[in-house]
């Protein structure tokens, strides 16, 4: 408690509270614009950190992280298209409360839930994370191994659609890893003689690419361009928090349920808030005394989706900062941004630089309160800027995805880099590969190979203490689990489209 | 490329690249350890698994072809498959123009390029009644000065400046 309130302090400037204010307006407004990606917003705002003291630069991040995942549910109410995957849910209820005239009672709601849901995270975050960096200090290779392969599995989750198609962008993630000095032994490989390479693919140019580049190449695409430049807003009217003390009482449990849920969605590695809004939407509609009436736009619908893809921020940062494996795509620019500042998140990060994580804990709910302020007050102007035509702001976002990438190392080579996962990414896009079981095979492979190799060694050769290792062992028991568990459901998913197509014809 | 046959090809390519991974790991040099497993270890793996995850997607996608076609044949002919996809010349000028951009930056500096991409990006993106070459070479100057002295001046970070600098 004591450390929270040194954190509290050390954010009490004004530099950075403008800084993380300024981070969660500009999240909103990322947020909110169709088309724009959270991951994109703080892909684009890491090279500004550069310059910043790392509290500074990761306060910033975070704001925009969190300012980030509330904007989504203003574009997915007032333009009825989710303006982040996050929102994707609420869209079921919202768009009909807006049909009904109820805009504004749908905004009070989502923005309120989405508070509370991002404040109750932060404080799961706060007490856990110290206590499981604790538990992980003891971890080894062994342990490390069989976490990383656990999260591997969570690209079933991920993969959207086809399990096949994830598993294979995922492979390709665990493949780029691979290029740059091997681990243990140090020989280069796979650099095609590019020296630029020795170091390996760098995540940042690679993320910006995928999450930011490729989106003016899939615009381009588009046709009907002309009629989606202006959107429609719709108009509403907002009194006080727009809805009653009665309202809101009866939400508790609906609320709580999805912000355990978003919570822990977070924290599994891998998994995200565009996961989390629609588990929480199914569980919401499936523990009500009122499951008929979902989609006829009532509240539960958009409680729960927005108050479980908040929740879902403070849980991602949990793996982030006590494991060093990010929690979702977001996370996984976090993370670049704590290497920039030369700062490696881990359990060691708790006894190294403890000032630094306890700022985070602050900064994380400083923004969920900024986040609700500045959402109440500056709706108007965020409408307004949902406006602005896309043939303007993606060239430009283009730019700064070119200053981002060169800053990372002050070297053109990284620019390139970018150029082609941008390529990478919309050849991904367009053959209906997921991008985020990329980044995560990306992330997880070196992890899994290091201590794959460690392990190996320090047990001279025996795969045994894999097994015996209780942590170790508990975590390849789940893995197999889920394993198994999404080969059964793959199977009854291919026999009932089957059966579908059959039935159709027939 | 059409629509109907993107997960043969992508299978394709898949098998494809896991055959080269393979291959390409045997060049991998190490010196010799007493452990069994090497910096070639998880390449090939991934290679293996890869084929695999290859093959399953092209038989996958074969089998829902032949399902498709069952049905064309059954009812009538899905509009929306016959339709052609749209030649995307603008992603290709956008893929050229952005190759240049990065090119030419480190000889002109990021603010002559920065216009005239963001310039002739405009042009692109838009459709010809909404063409309007003053306004949006005024937007274009602006933002890239404005990007420039932005990320130079107040947040400190290192842009190429080029002949300007």
């Amino acid at each position: 408690m004591e450390m929270l309130l040194a954190g509290f302090a050390s954010i009490f400037t004004v530099k950075t509270i403008m800084y993380i204010l300024g981070g969660v307006v500009i999240g909103i407004i990322v947020g909110a614009i169709p088309g724009m990606t959270v991951t994109m917003g703080v892909a684009l705002f890491l090279p500004i950190t550069f310059g910043m003291s790392p509290i500074l630069g990761l306060s910033l991040l975070i704001a925009l992280y969190i300012g980030g995942t509330s904007g989504g549910l203003i574009s997915a109410l007032l333009l009825k298209i989710p303006g982040t995957p996050a929102s994707i849910a609420t869209t079921f209820d919202g768009s009909v409360m807006v049909e009904k005239g109820e805009a504004g009672k749908a905004l009070g709601v989502g923005i309120v839930f989405s508070f509370i849901g991002g404040l109750f995270s932060a404080i799961v975050l706060a007490f856990i994370s110290p206590f499981l960096a604790k538990i992980a200090l003891k971890f080894g290779p062994y342990e490390y191994f069989s976490i990383a392969l656990f999260s591997l599995t969570m690209i079933a989750g991920l993969s959207s659609g086809s399990l096949v198609k994830g598993l294979i962008a995922g492979m390709f993630g665990i493949t780029m890893g691979f290029v740059g000095t091997a681990p243990i032994t140090g020989f280069p490989r796979f650099t095609f003689g590019f020296y630029e390479l020795d170091a390996g693919i760098n995540l940042l140019p690679a993320l910006i690419g995928l999450f930011a580049g490729a989106q003016i190449l899939e615009y381009a695409g588009e046709k009907n361009k002309d009629n989606s430049n202006k959107a429609q807003v719709v108009d509403y009217k907002i009194k006080g928090f727009g809805f009653s003390m009665k309202e809101f009482i009866s939400q508790i449990g609906n609320a709580f349920r999805s912000a355990v849920l978003g919570t822990g969605i977070g924290i599994l590695p891998g998994l995200g808030a565009s996961v989390a809004n629609i588990a929480a939407y199914g569980a919401a509609q499936k523990y009500s005394k009122y499951p008929e009436k979902f989609g006829t736009g009532i509240i539960d619908g958009i409680v729960a989706p927005e108050t479980a893809n908040n929740a879902s921020t403070g849980g991602a940062l949990v793996p982030l900062l006590t494991l060093g494996i990010p929690g979702d795509n977001t996370t996984a620019i976090l993370l670049a941004g704590f290497m920039i500042h030369g700062i490696s998140p881990g359990p060691l990060l708790f006894t190294n630089h403890g000032d630094l994580v306890y700022a985070i804990f602050a900064a994380v709910i400083v923004a969920n309160i900024f986040m609700i302020i500045a959402a109440f007050a500056g709706m108007r102007g965020f409408v307004r800027i949902l406006t602005v035509p896309k043939y303007i702001l993606l060239p430009v976002v283009m730019a700064f995805c070119v200053i981002g990438s060169f800053g990372v190392n002050n070297r053109m080579f990284d620019v390139w880099t970018m150029l082609a996962f941008g390529v990478i990414g919309y050849l991904m896009g367009k053959f209906g590969f997921g991008k985020a079981p990329l980044i995560l095979g990306f992330i997880l492979g070196p992890i899994l190979e290091v201590n794959l190799r460690r392990g190996l060694m320090q047990s001279q050769g025996s795969y045994a203490p894999f097994l015996t290792e209780p942590i170790s062992a508990i975590f390849l028991v789940i893995t197999v689990i889920v394993v198994v568990m999404n080969v059964i459901s793959e199977v009854k998913k291919a026999r009932k489209r089957k059966e579908d197509i059959i039935g159709s014809v027939v | 490329m059409d629509i109907k046959h993107r997960d043969i090809y992508s299978g394709s390519f898949v098998l494809l690249f896991a055959v080269i991974l393979f291959t390409a790991s045997f060049r991998i040099q190490e010196l010799m350890t007493e452990v069994k497993i090497g910096a070639d270890f998880l390449p090939k793996i991934t290679a293996v698994i890869l084929a695999i995850l290859g093959v399953t997607l092209i038989f996958q996608g074969k089998k829902d072809l032949k399902m498709k076609k069952n049905l064309d044949t059954q009812k009538t002919q899905n509009v929306l498959d016959d339709k052609k996809e749209n030649k995307d010349y603008a992603t290709i000028i956008t893929l050229f123009l952005l190759i240049g951009y990065v090119a030419l930056m480190e000889i002109l500096g990021f603010i002559i390029t920065t216009t005239v991409y963001l310039f002739l990006q405009f042009f692109v993106l838009t459709s010809r009644t909404q063409r309007k070459p003053l306004k949006l070479a005024i937007i274009a100057i602006l933002i890239s000065v404005l990007v420039f002295y932005l990320f130079t001046v107040v947040f400190k970070i290192m842009i190429p400046s080029g002949i300007l600098g």
